[in-house]
């Protein structure tokens, strides 16, 4: 099974470039980069933290037009503040009101049962850390995509099979028409430009 | 060979610190030498590895399905592939049993991550919920094996069709038919509504019009899951705008308020739109994205329907109503937005436009053709009437004003909250972040008394927040504060004549009825019920329901809260927590008739759709957790139900605090499991948990539960002086207890006990004299109570009260004797009883009378060797011998001694060294001496070696002892 990251468009693109092309309201290959990059990750978030898949979603796409919308009015300015935290704020802020809007929703009869206090105030501790694991493996993912494009095919191949898919050393090798060595060697060579690229991808993304 | 780099390289490499062309070099190198390659790997090692797994493992386009066409999947044989998306395949396949076509939605091996497998299983338990003709049906939400791994499924009701206009081209249809299809799609909606659903995707591509013109909602939130990324709307360039369209402003701008029905009533307003006049409303050809987000979430309404035949004015007005920017303009529901729709066909005044008496009389002429040719237009006005035209302007002025009211209202709030919440935020003060909820509501409602831009409308909304608040926090005192605060400020007092003010009332009615004061909450409902709104309905009769459940009057709560659940499946706003709050009261009242399997499963299901919709720790969620560990208790489940009180214990101290009152009855309530398991230590540890927890303010209210704690502690306890001030506290507390209820677990019964173990019967004379009188009327002729009055003269009787004791035996007697027939065993008990005090008056001939036919009872009930048959031969024989009937005495009194060995396994209680005694006094009066003497030496050591002493038979064992000696 192949692992297919994500298309080369906007991977090496930076936060700034991407959303500048927002501003370019006939670039909706750009818009749809946007949208892959930060929303699986806004998705991840909320769900992480317990907020229900469906409305995980549609707080992740209101967090996403607010965010383009802000940058479109000139209202993010990304020396105030990382695009990370900017987002994270944002999501934040659509977790808390969700929270409060689903506790007066339907828990606000239950006898005595304390559920404005939850309501009112979601885990927001939690919330972060979620977003920082999320964002973490986001960079990560975007250095491989990138890794990858830097890499021979067979050296790609030979990893994705040893490293990703767990496969024995001997048995990719074996699969390949390689030597065990070979299949080591590569996957020190993705490795290497992951950890390269890891620090250049944070400040990108 | 090549020098080997240094290790100090190595290391730089491996923290990919080397330009790239010199890594290159040192990696060949690491290909060739086995040495150094093997310590780079170590070195390198740092869980970068396993990271990337993960990473990559959560990529969005993991994966390409298996192709299985033409193969099996469990019992579905695959016939062709309809379609694809990223996270799943959708397969025509066939099933087996029953034998039908059916669409089949595999997920993708590689998407089944833990967050898409439960976001695909919480998609196919929604759906499964749906049954509706205008929704395709789910037959089944499943896992096959295969040889790709475990795939999830869900396989569906296989609709062919077109979509709503493609079908209306066709056909050619008519205005009018096109209404009656979309009504057909309102159904759909409306149903799902009902059950908590909203589509939040509607457009004609997710619905498809059968040959027989029958509308399918496909994909009801499915779409998501199947739509690349599992969302519909803005994932793929090309679709962005096609779906942008359909979505409301609310959806589109950001930081604005709720998504909810109103939402699904603008895409479906957008659907008729497109569907009568064949465009959008909104023009978004050749418009760019951002453009485009930007007119709709301005609302602008560009086209009109003006020109599209066969739609008049009244039919545009109804599609322009569904269209408002703002919420509060369009219909409040899709029901109401149908109930409009039909009106037009029936050629009725649409709610959606205001109309004049003239047009009004035009269309009652118009309806009635036939019959006002007859009557003349004349006839026509006086029948529609000018008053009625007059009040439903009004009306439509009044909804108006009342939007506008409500955007201005709620900016005004919003910057109100900002202000008092951002004191209390510590992410923005920057300060005292243990500030508690309290302190932030103290805070709310010193501002609130501050002048301000607020409305008294207003000011009554958050006062009912606060006030709502500080109930749930248990602090009564400031909850009565604030709601009667709003409730003057809603009725400037007078009566409730608004929706909002009867709202008020009822807040009123709950914090009476959680006071435990379901009586005086039950009064101010029957007198609040003339004044209702329908808005209120669904309020009133749950809260109604649930004082009828503290009064333990189970049919009528049932009646109520069957009646709260009819209302929250009609409404389009009802949310799965309300059902399965509503769930749970139900179990309660399940099990209060009696009904132990039912409540279970029932609280069972309310905790697991509380578990899904607001989280397995949630307070609410633990409030249902408590229900099934109690009843799982019940049903001897004690493994489970230990482990439901730990996670309920759990979950309300992470968001209560150590200190709890939720946690504390949780606590007693596992602690009694304990108890009753034989775990007396377990029991003893969580008996003090919960007095540590439960609240000395207001003792009124948690009273009973505190006495009980404090009585059931004492009696697992060894005898100190802390069982002493533990049976002192509760008798306090129930001196301080008002109540109607009791039950043999009543802490004033269980403290009586105690008390009557220890010898205090004054104490327990004055504890069920005080109990017996708070007792309701209802309450005080029923068996039940008639155990209590039995005690109440048992102890009498110690006292030496026996006239009194006399009195209320023979009350019972007569009770019992009407209640349950002369030939019950209880009615034998009090007859004995009876007989035992007047015995002690000296009225033997009287006693041995009525001990003669408990006798004869307790045998044929009993068994002649139960212990109450052979107490009640022990008292015949005492009642013979007083009578002057020896022979019978002393036969009677041998056969008690004979079976007292069977029927009273521990020989030292006293009921053994009474009998001793009586065969003594019997053997006595026939003038056997020597053998009288030895029984009545028995019977002291056995009555000497009690604690406490019993004085009286002790003083009797004397006499006889000196009678023996006496020449």
């Amino acid at each position: 099974m192949a692992h297919e990251l994500d298309s080369a468009i906007g991977v090496t693109m930076t936060g700034t470039a991407l959303l500048e092309g927002l501003r370019d309201p006939g670039n909706q290959a750009l818009w749809s980069a946007y949208v892959d990059r930060y929303r699986p990750l806004l998705v991840r978030t909320l769900v992480q933290s317990r907020v229900p898949p469906h409305d995980a979603e549609d707080l992740a796409q209101l967090a996403l037009l607010e965010f383009a919308e802000a940058y479109r009015t000139g209202r993010y300015d990304r020396d105030r503040g990382r695009l990370r935290s900017w987002l994270f704020g944002i999501l934040k802020n659509k977790a808390r009101s969700w929270r409060r809007r689903e506790g007066q929703r339907g828990a606000r009869r239950e006898e005595g049962a304390f559920e404005d206090v939850l309501a009112g105030e979601p885990a927001e501790d939690e919330l972060a850390a979620r977003w920082d694991e999320e964002w973490h493996r986001a960079v990560l993912r975007q250095a491989l995509t990138q890794a990858r494009a830097d890499v021979s095919p067979e050296h790609w191949e030979a990893f994705r099979l040893f490293v990703l898919e767990g496969l024995d050393a001997a048995e990719v090798a074996d699969r390949l028409g390689t030597t065990s060595a070979r299949v080591y060697g590569a996957k020190r060579r993705v490795l290497e430009r992951v950890r390269a690229l890891q620090p250049m991808m944070a400040d990108l993304f | 060979m090549v020098r080997c780099p240094t290790r100090f390289e190595l290391n730089e490499l491996a923290r990919g610190q080397v330009q790239e062309d010199r890594a290159e070099r040192l990696l060949a190198h690491l290909d060739e030498c086995a040495r150094c390659g093997a310590w780079y790997d170590s070195a390198s090692q740092d869980g970068l590895e396993d990271e990337l797994r993960r990473a990559a493992g959560d990529a969005p386009d993991a994966g390409t399905a298996p192709d299985v066409v033409g193969g099996s999947l469990g019992r579905y044989r695959v016939l062709g592939r309809l379609g694809a998306g990223g996270m799943g395949i959708v397969y025509e396949a066939e099933q087996s049993s029953p034998r039908r076509r059916v669409a089949l939605k595999v997920l993708q091996p590689l998407a089944a991550t833990p967050t898409g497998l439960r976001r695909f299983e919480l998609e196919g338990e929604v759906l499964s919920r749906l049954d509706h003709p205008s929704i395709a049906h789910v037959y089944e939400v499943g896992t096959f094996e295969s040889p790709y791994g475990p795939l999830s499924f869900l396989a569906m009701e296989l609709v062919h069709g077109r979509p709503p206009l493609e079908h209306a081209r066709a056909r050619g249809l008519t205005a009018r038919a096109r209404v009656e299809l979309f009504l057909g799609i309102c159904a759909g909606v409306a149903h799902a509504h009902a059950r908590g659903v909203l589509h939040r995707d509607l457009k004609p591509s997710n619905v498809l019009v059968t040959a027989d013109g029958v509308p399918k909602l496909l994909d009801f939130g499915v779409a998501r899951v199947l739509d690349g990324r599992g969302d519909a709307t803005v994932t793929r360039a090309g679709q962005v705008v096609g779906t942008l369209a359909y979505m409301s402003p609310e959806q589109l701008a950001a930081g604005e308020d709720a998504v909810d029905v109103r939402s699904d009533v603008y895409s479906l307003g957008v659907v008729l739109h497109e569907l009568l006049s064949e465009r959008l409303p909104v023009d978004l050809s050749g418009v760019p994205l951002a453009e485009a987000v930007r007119r709709l979430a301005a609302g602008s309404t560009g086209r009109t329907l003006a020109e599209v035949p066969g739609v008049d004015a009244d039919l545009a007005a109804v599609v322009a109503r569904s269209l408002e920017r703002e919420p509060a303009r369009r219909y409040r529901s899709v029901d109401a937005l149908a109930e409009d729709l039909r009106r037009w066909l029936a050629r009725e005044p649409v709610e959606a436009r205001p109309c004049s008496w003239s047009r009004r009389a035009a269309m009652l002429v118009r309806r009635h053709r036939r019959a006002a040719a007859g009557l003349g237009a004349a006839a026509a006005l006086v029948a529609v009437g000018v008053v009625g035209t007059t009040t439903q302007l009004l009306r439509a002025r009044a909804a108006e004003r009342a939007a506008l009211e409500e955007a201005r209202t709620a900016a005004a709030v919003g910057r109100f909250l900002d202000e008092v919440l951002s004191g209390g935020d510590p992410f923005l003060s920057g300060a005292n972040p243990a500030r508690s909820v309290r302190d932030l509501l103290e805070e709310t409602a010193r501002r609130l008394a501050e002048p301000g831009e607020l409305t008294p409308e207003t000011r009554a909304d958050l006062l009912g927040t606060i006030g709502r608040a500080a109930m749930n926090l248990g602090d009564y005192e400031r909850a009565r504060e604030h709601l009667e605060q709003r409730h003057a400020l809603l009725t400037r007092g007078g009566p409730e004549r608004t929706p909002a003010a009867v709202a008020a009332a009822l807040d009123l009615a709950r914090l009476d009825q959680v006071r435990r004061r379901s009586a005086s909450a039950l009064g101010a409902l029957e007198a609040l019920e003339p004044r209702l709104f329908d808005e209120n309905r669904r309020a009133f009769l749950e809260l109604r329901g649930r004082a009828h459940l503290g009064l333990r009057r189970f049919a009528d709560a049932r009646a109520d809260l069957e009646a709260t659940r009819d209302l929250l499946e009609r409404s389009p706003v009802g949310t799965e927590v309300e059902r399965a709050v509503l769930d749970r009261l139900l179990a309660v009242v399940d099990a209060g008739e009696g009904d132990a399997a039912g409540a279970l499963a029932r609280s069972t299901r309310a905790l697991h759709a509380l578990e899904r919709t607001l989280g397995p720790d949630n307070p609410v969620t633990a409030i249902a957790r408590r229900d099934v560990a109690l009843l799982l208790g019940r049903a001897g489940r004690h493994e489970e139900a230990e482990a439901q009180f730990a996670r309920a214990d759990r979950a309300f101290e992470e968001v209560l605090g150590e200190r709890n009152l939720h946690g504390a009855y949780v606590v007693s309530d596992w602690a009694d499991l304990r108890a009753a398991r034989g775990d007396r230590e377990g029991a003893i540890a969580l008996y003090r948990r919960a007095l540590a927890a439960l609240p000395t303010v207001d003792p009124r209210l948690h009273a009973y539960r505190r006495a009980r704690v404090c009585v059931r502690l004492a009696l697992l306890l060894e005898e100190t002086g802390e069982t002493e001030e533990l049976l002192a506290e509760a008798s306090r507390l129930m001196g301080l207890q008002v109540t109607g209820q009791f039950d043999s677990d009543h802490p004033t019964v269980r403290l009586a006990k105690a008390l009557a173990r220890e010898g205090r019967h004054a104490e327990v004379v004055a504890l069920y004299r005080d109990l017996l009188e708070r007792l309701g009327p209802e309450e005080a002729g029923t068996e039940r109570t008639l155990s209590l009055y039995n005690n109440l003269a048992v102890a009498l009787v110690h006292e030496d009260e026996l006239d009194e004791a006399e009195a209320v035996l023979r009350d019972t007697l007569r009770v019992r004797h009407e209640l349950l027939g002369p030939d019950h065993v209880r009615t034998a008990t009090a007859a004995t009883n009876l007989a035992c005090t007047l015995l002690l008056q000296g009225r033997a001939e009287e006693a041995a009378a009525l001990l003669d036919d408990s006798y004869a009872i307790c045998a044929d009930e009993l068994g002649p060797e139960h212990a109450r048959t052979v107490r009640t031969r022990r008292h015949r024989a005492e009642a013979l011998l007083g009578a002057g009937r020896l022979e019978e005495a002393l036969a009677e009194s041998e056969a008690a001694l004979a079976l007292a060995g069977t029927a009273y396994p521990d020989q030292s209680v006293p009921q053994v060294g009474d009998t001793w005694l009586l065969r003594g006094e019997c053997l006595l009066a026939a003038g056997e001496r020597a053998a009288a003497r030895e029984h009545l030496l028995r019977a002291r050591a056995i009555l000497e070696a009690r604690d406490p002493l019993d004085e009286r038979l002790l003083a009797r064992t004397s006499r006889a002892l000196a009678a023996c000696e006496r020449p």
